[in-house]
């Protein structure tokens, strides 16, 4: 069943693509700059950004990816698509070599200088407008769904996630006494790199029930150990993908953790990096960084769905 | 006794100067070291600093019931941190004043001949691939990993520089100069590969370790730099007498009974193991080797001796005083120590140049 | 004593001294004479231990000189170059006190450098900036620097002179050359390039004329300076004229 899903929907988008350019055509979007956009085919995409490239899959439309941005992993069929490089480090001739017939790229894809030229060329860019919380992933979802003209399928996959917020929010109130964390992005020289407000980080903690312990202080910058001491973080949250190995021993041997109650309490949890991302995971990502930071209310996991199963379906 | 002693007993104009400036500058280190353990971002009374490191030091009961936390603060954290910002920033000064000894140069720097590039190449390595080690890398080594790889490239460095600057067993200085900037434009071209396939995170770990801080100070980084740093200042206050020399020049001083490639030598490697060391645990953190010497050469005069003392404690209570305004000005967030270095150093540069300008009509 | 034999030395294809024999006694001032270009300078740093030389011997009271160390040397012969520029701001009795062995007491030293400074009239600049000075005032405050490290070291030994008297005026000149011929006096020997034929005459015992590398003529200055080996030296004629005290050069006489 899990298998033959996808593919359902690629028939149906399939049908559905057909039916709008037959009838319509064209149709028109005003993406995250502001440009008004007219979009004919969807018949070959290229997708920069993690929750682009899973939205797009989500959609349907995941045979029509002909490259993705590097940090696009998931689902596990798009790392054998060819590259555009870091996401943040595009190159306009490199995405464009690849042919696409529409490039859709979160905003804050760079540099400046490359989506300037993209966006002049031939080939609609759309940008997606980014933000993290939930009302941001359904806006992504929406939106990506009115770029590729199938806007029904995304209302549909939209409502599943939106129900998944509200599960999650659910489960939320069940946490009485909230947790502090802090997330360090990295070590370095000793001095963490930890996320303040408005970070994506920032917006997971808020979604699972968990506190910033930094605060007064926005994106991520390197934090003076003294005052990350002083912020008594009861769990210290690190990326799967950037510890460079660093386990708790370490973490927490650095003077800037050394004394906290996450160091006394050994909470130290490792997440992948999808957490952040902000696509249609995001709700149970939350559920899980919510579990693991209080194991002992045994919060109940969120049901599954199509998006959230594809690694283990194209493992198979 | 010294020449260096000689020429101070020989000029009484500066012998008391020079005193009254070392005293000074003790009195500088000790009053930032005071400011450095009382000010952070968590607020403790005076009082009860000093009974933690009276309890710390004594292993006495204090006397006023001390918060946990405020025991760690001031023990664990701005304790070791006060101690190193001291130990690199005599270094960094100590360096800077034998390698313009060396170079009779005024403007020699770490970073002219290739020492720093040296580092922040083997840095930026480490943080684009050494994710790639995973778990294979025992974690102890991890953790010191970027000092350590650091510390090798800044030794690199001075290898290569002093190979390809000698013939014949004479070292050039000129050639060490071409060699240094050579050798550091090729570090930054390997330094601008890397930053171009690192990723966001990757790229802002590298710059702040460029711009240097002293956050990941603990006592057992001030044990990987102590010895370094002892080297460095000992080495210098044994060539001081050959560097004044060495102001004549080369074959002036060999003619007054200097070994001058000796002293060449004795400075190239010391020079390299207090740098590499102070990179290492810091980071890069420009100015300080430049503007302290200079300092003090403007108010007690150029013999080396007493520059090397005087540096010494100029430099340490300069970092220290940097420190405190990094760690407090952005908290939470830490300003990197480099920025408000080259803030105090390039502004004094340019009244420099200004005050030259003046003179020369 | 300083014994140099046959000594060759080349850059390049280029030889610039050639079959060059000296020898330099103490109690004796020996002057160098010769046309710009002729190596007098160049057999002066070889004779430093400072120039190294591809063929012939040079010893120092019987060791060939590659076997002194620098600080043995430097007690044993002290070396005033033609222009020394200083890197940092030195006070002048700094720059003399850099004569000063590290072993010398703090006010022996300072005695010494005040005796020197005296010595070449510089006592009253003691505390200015060595670049303030002027050009003769700094090659007389390297002149004291030079005899401090005679001095610190027993007052004997070889003093290496090159053009020591390039930019100075007639009195300075003339204290140089006394102060040059007291050490030679008091046991040391002197070793001194000098242009001006009738300083060289003045103060001499043994003139040595060069000219492209080799030594011409070698001798006392009363048996050798004549109106021909100026013309083989220069290529210009004069007139060697001699009043009681010895013979001497016409300036005004000089025909091209």
């Amino acid at each position: 069943m899990k298998n033959r899903y996808p593919r359902i929907i690629f028939f149906a988008a399939l049908m559905a693509a057909a039916t709008f350019s037959a009838s319509a055509g064209a149709w028109t979007i005003t993406d995250a700059s502001g440009r008004k956009i007219e979009i004919a085919d969807v018949s070959q995409i290229v997708t920069v950004g993690g929750a682009v490239t899973e939205i797009v899959y989500a959609l349907g439309f995941g045979d029509r990816v002909v490259a993705a941005d590097i940090t696009s992993s998931y689902p596990g069929e798009v790392k054998g698509k060819p590259s555009v490089g870091y996401m943040r480090a595009l190159s306009p001739e490199g995405v464009l070599a690849l042919a696409p017939r529409i490039v859709l790229a979160i905003e804050g894809s760079g540099p400046p200088d490359a989506i300037e030229v993209l966006s002049r060329a031939s080939v609609p860019l759309v940008i997606v407008p980014e933000g993290h919380d939930e009302g941001s992933v359904l806006k992504k979802i929406r939106f990506i769904a009115q770029a590729l003209g199938v806007p029904g399928k995304g209302e549909a996959i939209a409502k599943q996630v939106a129900e998944d917020f509200a599960a999650l929010s659910i489960m939320r109130a069940k946490i009485g006494a909230r947790r502090s964390a802090v997330f360090v992005l990295a070590v370095g020289n000793g001095t963490p790199t930890v996320a303040g407000d408005r970070t994506s980080a920032d917006g997971v903690f808020e979604l699972a029930g968990v506190d910033n312990a930094i605060k007064g202080m926005n994106g991520f910058k390197p934090a003076t150990p003294e005052a990350t001491l002083a912020a008594a973080p009861q769990a210290v949250i690190t990326m799967v993908e950037r510890n460079h190995g660093l386990g708790p021993d370490v973490i927490f041997a650095l003077p800037a953790f050394a004394g906290t109650p996450a160091a006394r309490e050994k909470r130290l949890v490792s997440i992948p990096s999808y957490f952040l991302t902000f696509g249609p995971r995001t709700a149970h990502a939350a559920q899980k960084l919510a579990a693991s930071i209080y194991p002992e209310l045994s919060l109940p996991q969120l049901p599954p769905r199509p998006w959230t199963e594809a690694e283990t379906a194209a493992k198979r | 006794m010294s020449a260096g002693d000689a020429a101070l007993s020989v000029s009484w104009r500066r012998s008391g100067r020079t005193k009254s400036v070392i005293i000074a500058c003790a009195l500088l280190l000790a009053a930032a070291g005071v400011a450095s353990l009382a000010i952070g971002p968590v607020v403790i009374a005076p009082g009860n600093v000093t009974s933690i490191l009276w309890q710390g030091a004594f292993g006495a009961q204090a006397p006023v019931s001390s918060d946990l936390r405020d025991v760690v603060v001031v023990l664990d954290i701005r304790l070791p941190r006060t101690v190193m910002a001291a130990l690199v920033g005599a270094t960094l000064a100590v360096a800077g004043a034998v390698l313009q000894g060396v170079f009779r140069n005024p403007l020699a720097d770490p970073g002219l001949v290739g020492i720093s590039p040296g580092a922040a190449l083997a840095a930026v390595a480490w943080i684009v691939f050494g994710g790639w080690t995973g778990g294979y890398v025992p974690a102890l080594i991890a953790n010191h990993a970027l000092p350590l790889a650091s510390f090798a490239g800044s030794l690199i460095a001075i290898v290569l520089l002093h190979r390809l600057a000698t013939q014949d067993g004479r070292t050039s200085v000129a050639n060490l100069l071409f060699a240094g900037i050579a050798l550091g434009a090729l570090a930054n071209a390997g330094t601008g590969l890397f930053i171009f396939v690192a990723s966001d995170q990757q790229l802002r770990e590298f710059t702040f370790w460029t711009l240097g801080s002293l956050g990941g100070a603990t006592w057992q980084r001030i044990g990987l730099i102590l010895p370094f740093a002892l080297v460095l200042v000992g080495g210098s206050f044994w060539i001081a007498r050959a560097l004044d020399a060495l102001a004549l020049g080369e074959a002036e001083a060999f003619h007054t009974g200097v070994n001058v490639e000796r002293v060449k030598r004795i400075a190239i490697v010391i020079v390299a193991a207090g740098v590499g060391a102070a990179v290492a645990v810091s980071g890069i953190i420009g100015f300080v080797g430049l503007v302290v010497p200079h300092l003090l050469r403007l108010s007690i005069g150029p013999s080396h001796k007493s520059l090397f003392l005087g540096s010494a404690l100029l430099g340490a209570a300069l970092l220290t005083a940097s420190d405190i305004f990094a760690r407090t000005v952005a908290s939470p967030a830490e300003l990197p120590i480099g920025v408000v270095t080259a803030f105090i150093g390039a502004p004094f540069f340019i009244w420099l140049l200004q005050r030259h300008k003046r003179s020369f009509g | 004593m300083y014994r140099a034999e046959n000594i060759r030395v080349t850059a390049g294809a280029k030889v610039i001294l050639d079959d060059v024999f000296l020898s330099l006694a103490p109690r004796k001032v020996v002057a160098i004479v010769g046309p710009n270009g002729a190596g007098k300078s160049t057999l002066l740093k070889v004779l430093a231990g400072e120039r190294r030389y591809g063929h012939g011997t040079v010893t120092l009271d019987g060791a060939p000189l590659q076997h002194w160390d620098p600080a043995a040397l430097a007690r044993k012969r002290a070396v005033l170059p033609q222009s020394v520029v200083v890197a940092f701001p030195f006070f002048a009795s700094e720059i003399v006190a850099l004569g000063i062995p590290p072993y010398l007491a703090r006010t022996e030293a300072a005695r010494l450098v005040e005796r020197a400074l005296r010595e070449v009239d510089m006592l009253s600049a003691r505390e200015q900036s060595y670049d303030t000075l002027s050009g003769g005032e700094r090659q007389r405050i390297q002149l004291a620097r030079v005899l401090v490290q005679l001095w610190a070291n027993g007052g004997q030994g070889y003093l290496l002179l090159d053009e020591p008297t390039a930019s100075l005026d007639l009195p300075h000149k003339i204290a140089t050359l006394r102060i040059a011929r007291e050490h030679a006096n008091a046991g040391g020997g002197v070793l001194a390039i000098l242009h001006d034929i009738n300083l060289a005459l003045m103060v001499a015992d043994e003139l040595v004329a060069m000219r492209a590398g080799r030594v011409t003529a070698k001798g006392a200055p009363k048996d050798i300076v004549t109106s021909d080996l100026i013309h083989a030296l220069y290529g210009v004629r004069a007139e060697i004229g001699a009043v009681p005290s010895g013979p001497f050069l016409l300036p005004q006489s000089i025909r091209g």
